[in-house]
């Protein structure tokens, strides 16, 4: 069974900022299975007891809760390559030619 | 391009680096937006305060083996608040900068300026110096004609890194604390800067 992951986007307000991060973390998760995250975006502005609690030092923070061990990526999330492995999500599948014939190795 | 994902990374650590020196300057958490810079000729400069209104400007000049200017740009407004926040007076008390408001804006001003220099000194292994800040009252098209002309005769051989530096903490809640980040180079200078970033590794 896969694990779901559970993810939360620390912004600061509805600034041009918070909406590039946004859209940068949507353009990678919207290539994943839906039922394979829950997103959280959190706005510090509006709950700065969750950005307490979390120990938050910059935004955007996007933190991975689930699956352990949590890490945190600080920045705009444009580097698709450098988010995907920091979440641990593998690389976008690219087609496979007969993976029994292949020895199950993705070409 | 190389050199902006290196630039952004050092952006992101200095911000890092400023916001958990903020904190220990207020005693509480700060969090800092983190707003990629972009590198731009002083004339296509889009600062995000003034241009025309007078703003409290701290100034930090570097020296070594280059010569450049950190400044951190602050409506007047925001000065009153940031250093209501610095000495820990009720939000919105503050209507003037006595000299005990000045040196903590200053002290702020260092902290920031200070730590895009040291990070950028640090990642590019060129020896670059704070000297003192200073801190001034004025508009910015006046200070950034005295800061350039301090670095060259010629405005069109100084280039800008040109952010923003905003804040919160969560005590306020709901306040953004906002400023205007600039650190001039000369062109020269800067291409030489961006060339030892070049042969940094990536992380």
């Amino acid at each position: 069974m896969t694990e779901k992951y559970i993810l939360k986007l620390y912004v600061t307000g509805e600034t041009a900022n918070s909406r590039t991060v946004i859209k940068n973390l949507n353009d990678i998760l919207e290539r994943e299975p839906k039922d394979l995250y829950t997103l959280d975006v959190i706005d510090v502005l509006e709950n700065p007891q969750a950005a307490e609690e979390d120990k938050i030092l910059a935004t955007p923070t996007l933190i991975k809760v689930f699956p352990e061990p949590a890490k945190r990526i600080i920045g705009d999330l444009s580097d698709r390559g450098k988010v995907k492995s920091g979440l641990g999500l593998a690389d976008e599948p690219k087609q496979s030619v007969n993976s029994d014939e292949n020895f199950g190795v993705t070409l | 391009m190389i050199q902006d994902k290196k630039l952004q990374e050092i952006h992101e650590e200095a911000c890092l680096k400023s916001s958990a020196a903020l904190a220990k300057l207020i005693g509480q958490q700060a969090i800092v937006d983190i707003v990629n810079p972009s590198v731009k000729k002083v004339e296509e400069l889009t600062p995000t305060i003034g241009p025309d209104r007078a703003v409290v400007i701290v100034y930090l000049p570097v020296i070594g083996k280059v010569e450049g200017a950190a400044l951190l740009m602050l409506s007047e407004e925001t000065a009153f608040d940031v250093s209501g926040l610095l000495i820990k007076r009720d939000p919105g008390t503050t209507k003037h900068l006595t000299e005990l408001d000045k040196s903590a804006l200053q002290e702020l001003g260092s902290i920031i300026c200070g730590s895009y220099v040291t990070t950028l000194s640090n990642y590019t292994g060129i020896k670059m110096i704070e000297q003192a800040p200073r801190l001034s009252f004025d508009t910015l098209e006046t200070t950034l004609e005295q800061a350039v002309r301090k670095l060259t005769q010629n405005q069109e051989d100084v280039v800008a890194l040109e952010t923003e530096f905003n804040f919160t903490v969560p005590t306020f809640k709901g306040h953004f604390f906002k400023s205007y980040f600039l650190v001039l180079f000369q062109t020269a200078q800067l291409e030489m800067i961006l060339n030892a970033l070049q042969a940094v590794p990536a992380v």
